[in-house]
Protein backbone atom coordinates (compact mmCIF):
# COMPACT_ATOMS: atom_id res chain seq x y z
CA UNK A 1 0.00 0.00 0.00
CA UNK A 2 2.08 3.00 -1.24
CA UNK A 3 -0.24 5.62 0.35
CA UNK A 4 -0.19 5.58 4.14
CA UNK A 5 -2.89 7.32 6.18
CA UNK A 6 -1.73 8.95 9.42
CA UNK A 7 -5.13 10.04 10.60
CA UNK A 8 -4.91 8.11 13.86
CA UNK A 9 -1.61 9.88 14.69
CA UNK A 10 -3.14 13.29 14.01
CA UNK A 11 -6.22 12.42 16.08
CA UNK A 12 -3.98 11.48 19.00
CA UNK A 13 -1.90 14.67 18.64
CA UNK A 14 -4.97 16.87 18.65
CA UNK A 15 -6.67 14.77 21.36
CA UNK A 16 -9.76 14.39 19.19
CA UNK A 17 -11.92 11.25 19.23
CA UNK A 18 -13.02 9.47 16.07
CA UNK A 19 -16.64 10.12 17.05
CA UNK A 20 -16.11 13.92 17.25
CA UNK A 21 -14.31 14.01 13.90
CA UNK A 22 -16.89 11.79 12.20
CA UNK A 23 -19.66 14.10 13.45
CA UNK A 24 -17.86 17.20 12.14
CA UNK A 25 -16.99 15.68 8.77
CA UNK A 26 -20.42 14.13 8.30
CA UNK A 27 -19.35 10.52 7.73
CA UNK A 28 -20.03 7.44 9.82
CA UNK A 29 -17.56 6.25 12.46
CA UNK A 30 -17.33 3.02 10.48
CA UNK A 31 -16.19 4.89 7.36
CA UNK A 32 -13.74 6.94 9.40
CA UNK A 33 -12.33 3.72 10.82
CA UNK A 34 -11.94 2.35 7.26
CA UNK A 35 -10.19 5.59 6.26
CA UNK A 36 -7.83 5.34 9.26
CA UNK A 37 -6.86 1.80 8.28
CA UNK A 38 -6.47 2.80 4.62
CA UNK A 39 -9.16 0.35 3.50
CA UNK A 40 -10.92 2.78 1.14
CA UNK A 41 -10.63 3.34 -2.60
CA UNK A 42 -10.50 7.11 -2.30
CA UNK A 43 -11.14 10.23 -0.26
CA UNK A 44 -13.33 13.10 -1.47
CA UNK A 45 -11.72 16.57 -1.44
CA UNK A 46 -14.67 17.78 0.64
CA UNK A 47 -13.97 15.08 3.29
CA UNK A 48 -10.26 15.95 3.31
CA UNK A 49 -11.10 19.64 3.59
CA UNK A 50 -13.32 19.07 6.65
CA UNK A 51 -10.78 16.80 8.33
CA UNK A 52 -8.00 19.38 7.79
CA UNK A 53 -10.31 22.13 9.03
CA UNK A 54 -11.18 20.30 12.26
CA UNK A 55 -7.68 19.00 12.99
CA UNK A 56 -5.99 22.23 11.84
CA UNK A 57 -3.52 20.41 9.62
CA UNK A 58 -2.48 19.95 5.98
CA UNK A 59 -3.35 16.97 3.74
CA UNK A 60 0.36 16.06 3.79
CA UNK A 61 0.09 15.58 7.56
CA UNK A 62 -2.51 12.90 6.96
CA UNK A 63 -1.22 11.15 3.84
CA UNK A 64 2.22 9.85 2.94
CA UNK A 65 3.48 8.23 -0.25
CA UNK A 66 5.84 5.30 0.27
CA UNK A 67 7.39 3.89 -2.93
CA UNK A 68 6.40 0.28 -3.44
CA UNK A 69 4.40 -2.04 -5.67
CA UNK A 70 1.38 -0.35 -7.22
CA UNK A 71 -2.01 -1.21 -5.76
CA UNK A 72 -4.03 -3.11 -8.37
CA UNK A 73 -7.35 -1.47 -9.24
CA UNK A 74 -10.46 -3.66 -9.88
CA UNK A 75 -9.46 -6.68 -7.86
CA UNK B 1 -43.26 13.39 -0.37
CA UNK B 2 -40.52 12.01 -2.62
CA UNK B 3 -40.17 9.04 -0.29
CA UNK B 4 -43.93 8.43 -0.46
CA UNK B 5 -43.85 8.64 -4.26
CA UNK B 6 -40.94 6.19 -4.37
CA UNK B 7 -42.78 3.79 -2.05
CA UNK B 8 -45.92 4.11 -4.18
CA UNK B 9 -43.97 3.40 -7.38
CA UNK B 10 -42.16 0.51 -5.71
CA UNK B 11 -45.51 -0.96 -4.62
CA UNK B 12 -46.82 -0.58 -8.18
CA UNK B 13 -43.74 -2.35 -9.58
CA UNK B 14 -44.12 -5.16 -7.03
CA UNK B 15 -47.75 -5.72 -7.97
CA UNK B 16 -46.87 -5.75 -11.68
CA UNK B 17 -44.04 -8.21 -10.95
CA UNK B 18 -46.49 -10.50 -9.10
CA UNK B 19 -48.92 -10.54 -12.04
CA UNK B 20 -46.07 -11.26 -14.47
CA UNK B 21 -44.84 -14.04 -12.16
CA UNK B 22 -48.27 -15.68 -12.36
CA UNK B 23 -47.96 -15.56 -16.16
CA UNK B 24 -44.48 -17.06 -16.06
CA UNK B 25 -45.75 -19.84 -13.75
CA UNK B 26 -48.58 -20.54 -16.19
CA UNK B 27 -45.95 -20.73 -18.94
CA UNK B 28 -43.93 -23.17 -16.83
CA UNK B 29 -46.97 -25.40 -16.27
CA UNK B 30 -47.90 -25.35 -19.97
CA UNK B 31 -44.30 -25.94 -21.03
CA UNK B 32 -43.96 -28.83 -18.59
CA UNK B 33 -47.24 -30.34 -19.79
CA UNK B 34 -46.11 -29.98 -23.39
CA UNK B 35 -42.82 -31.72 -22.60
CA UNK B 36 -44.67 -34.62 -20.97
CA UNK B 37 -47.16 -34.71 -23.85
CA UNK B 38 -44.30 -34.70 -26.34
CA UNK B 39 -42.90 -37.95 -24.99
CA UNK B 40 -46.19 -39.63 -24.16
CA UNK B 41 -47.64 -39.04 -27.63
CA UNK B 42 -46.14 -38.26 -31.03
CA UNK B 43 -45.85 -34.72 -32.35
CA UNK B 44 -49.09 -33.08 -33.29
CA UNK B 45 -52.10 -31.87 -31.33
CA UNK B 46 -52.23 -32.47 -27.56
CA UNK B 47 -55.41 -31.98 -25.57
CA UNK B 48 -54.86 -30.74 -22.01
CA UNK B 49 -58.36 -30.30 -20.64
CA UNK B 50 -59.78 -27.30 -22.44
CA UNK B 51 -56.44 -26.52 -24.03
CA UNK B 52 -55.20 -27.85 -27.33
CA UNK B 53 -51.47 -27.56 -27.87
CA UNK B 54 -50.12 -28.21 -31.32
CA UNK B 55 -46.48 -29.22 -31.35
CA UNK B 56 -44.67 -29.29 -34.66
CA UNK B 57 -41.10 -30.41 -35.09
CA UNK B 58 -38.51 -29.12 -37.55
CA UNK B 59 -39.25 -30.07 -41.15
CA UNK B 60 -35.70 -31.32 -41.56
CA UNK B 61 -36.40 -34.15 -39.11
CA UNK B 62 -39.87 -35.02 -40.41
CA UNK B 63 -40.36 -38.76 -40.48
CA UNK B 64 -37.89 -39.38 -37.63
CA UNK B 65 -40.17 -39.13 -34.61
CA UNK B 66 -37.61 -39.72 -31.86
CA UNK B 67 -35.05 -37.33 -33.37
CA UNK B 68 -37.84 -34.82 -33.81
CA UNK B 69 -38.89 -35.25 -30.17
CA UNK B 70 -35.29 -34.95 -29.03
CA UNK B 71 -34.79 -31.64 -30.86
CA UNK B 72 -38.08 -30.23 -29.56
CA UNK B 73 -37.37 -31.40 -25.99
CA UNK B 74 -33.96 -29.70 -25.86
CA UNK B 75 -35.46 -26.41 -27.06
CA UNK B 76 -38.38 -26.77 -24.62
CA UNK B 77 -36.05 -27.51 -21.71
CA UNK B 78 -34.00 -24.40 -22.51
CA UNK B 79 -37.22 -22.39 -22.71
CA UNK B 80 -38.42 -23.80 -19.36
CA UNK B 81 -35.07 -22.92 -17.75
CA UNK B 82 -35.43 -19.37 -19.07
CA UNK B 83 -38.98 -19.15 -17.69
CA UNK B 84 -37.76 -20.45 -14.31
CA UNK B 85 -35.07 -17.74 -14.16
CA UNK B 86 -37.67 -15.14 -15.21
CA UNK B 87 -39.92 -16.34 -12.37
CA UNK B 88 -36.98 -16.02 -9.94
CA UNK B 89 -36.27 -12.52 -11.26
CA UNK B 90 -39.89 -11.48 -10.73
CA UNK B 91 -39.83 -12.94 -7.20
CA UNK B 92 -36.82 -10.72 -6.45
CA UNK B 93 -38.76 -7.69 -7.73
CA UNK B 94 -41.76 -8.71 -5.61
CA UNK B 95 -39.60 -8.74 -2.48
CA UNK B 96 -38.34 -5.24 -3.32
CA UNK B 97 -34.89 -6.34 -4.53
CA UNK B 98 -34.66 -4.39 -7.80
CA UNK B 99 -30.92 -3.67 -8.14
CA UNK B 100 -29.26 -6.43 -6.09
CA UNK B 101 -26.90 -9.04 -7.46
CA UNK B 102 -29.52 -11.82 -7.58
CA UNK B 103 -31.98 -10.05 -9.98
CA UNK B 104 -29.12 -9.04 -12.28
CA UNK B 105 -27.92 -12.64 -12.46
CA UNK B 106 -31.48 -13.91 -13.10
CA UNK B 107 -31.97 -11.30 -15.85
CA UNK B 108 -28.67 -12.28 -17.45
CA UNK B 109 -29.55 -15.98 -17.40
CA UNK B 110 -33.03 -15.24 -18.84
CA UNK B 111 -31.51 -13.08 -21.59
CA UNK B 112 -28.96 -15.77 -22.38
CA UNK B 113 -31.81 -18.28 -22.74
CA UNK B 114 -33.58 -15.95 -25.18
CA UNK B 115 -30.39 -15.94 -27.26
CA UNK B 116 -29.74 -19.68 -26.92
CA UNK B 117 -33.32 -20.88 -27.70
CA UNK B 118 -33.46 -19.54 -31.30
CA UNK B 119 -29.87 -20.64 -31.86
CA UNK B 120 -30.82 -24.17 -30.71
CA UNK B 121 -33.97 -24.03 -32.81
CA UNK B 122 -31.90 -23.29 -35.91
CA UNK B 123 -28.75 -25.30 -35.27
CA UNK B 124 -30.01 -28.38 -33.43
CA UNK B 125 -31.85 -30.12 -36.32
CA UNK B 126 -28.81 -30.08 -38.65
CA UNK B 127 -26.56 -31.18 -35.77
CA UNK B 128 -28.92 -34.05 -34.94
CA UNK B 129 -29.07 -34.90 -38.66
CA UNK B 130 -25.28 -34.97 -38.76
CA UNK B 131 -25.15 -37.16 -35.65
CA UNK B 132 -27.79 -39.48 -37.11
CA UNK B 133 -25.96 -39.63 -40.44
CA UNK B 134 -22.66 -40.46 -38.72
CA UNK B 135 -24.51 -42.98 -36.55
CA UNK B 136 -25.78 -44.67 -39.66
CA UNK B 137 -29.50 -44.00 -39.18
CA UNK B 138 -31.17 -44.77 -42.48
CA UNK B 139 -32.96 -42.06 -44.43
CA UNK B 140 -30.84 -39.09 -43.39
CA UNK B 141 -28.35 -38.08 -46.00
CA UNK B 142 -28.42 -34.27 -45.93
CA UNK B 143 -28.38 -31.38 -43.47
CA UNK B 144 -30.70 -28.40 -43.54
CA UNK B 145 -31.46 -25.49 -41.21
CA UNK B 146 -34.58 -23.31 -41.02
CA UNK B 147 -34.56 -19.69 -39.84
CA UNK B 148 -37.80 -17.78 -39.43
CA UNK B 149 -38.66 -14.26 -38.34
CA UNK B 150 -39.50 -15.21 -34.76
CA UNK B 151 -36.02 -16.74 -34.29
CA UNK B 152 -34.42 -13.46 -35.36
CA UNK B 153 -36.72 -11.46 -33.03
CA UNK B 154 -36.02 -13.78 -30.09
CA UNK B 155 -32.30 -13.42 -30.74
CA UNK B 156 -32.45 -9.61 -30.95
CA UNK B 157 -34.64 -9.21 -27.85
CA UNK B 158 -32.42 -11.65 -25.93
CA UNK B 159 -29.34 -9.72 -27.03
CA UNK B 160 -30.85 -6.43 -25.83
CA UNK B 161 -31.83 -7.98 -22.47
CA UNK B 162 -28.31 -9.36 -22.12
CA UNK B 163 -26.87 -5.90 -22.85
CA UNK B 164 -29.17 -4.36 -20.20
CA UNK B 165 -28.08 -7.01 -17.67
CA UNK B 166 -24.44 -6.25 -18.47
CA UNK B 167 -25.04 -2.48 -18.03
CA UNK B 168 -26.74 -3.19 -14.67
CA UNK B 169 -23.74 -5.27 -13.58
CA UNK B 170 -21.39 -2.42 -14.48
CA UNK B 171 -23.66 0.12 -12.74
CA UNK B 172 -23.63 -2.06 -9.64
CA UNK B 173 -19.84 -2.23 -9.71
CA UNK B 174 -19.65 1.58 -10.08
CA UNK B 175 -22.03 2.00 -7.12
CA UNK B 176 -19.90 -0.36 -5.00
CA UNK B 177 -16.76 1.60 -5.97
CA UNK B 178 -18.47 4.85 -5.09
CA UNK B 179 -19.48 3.44 -1.69
CA UNK B 180 -15.79 2.78 -0.98
CA UNK B 181 -14.93 6.46 -1.44
CA UNK B 182 -15.39 8.38 1.80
Amino acid sequence: MPILVHLDVMLARRKVTSRELALHVGITEQNLSLLKSGKVRGVRFSTLERICDYLQCQPADLLEYVPGPLTSEDT
Amino acid sequence: MTHETTNHESGHARRAARRLRWLSELGLILGGATLIGLWSAPLGAHHLGLLKINVTGPKALAGHIYLDQLAESVVLLALLYGLWRLRSLLRCFESGDFFGLAPVLHLRAFALTLVVVPALDVLLPPLIELGAHLGGIAGISSMSAEVDGSDVWFFLVGGIFYLIAWILTEARRAAEDSAQIV
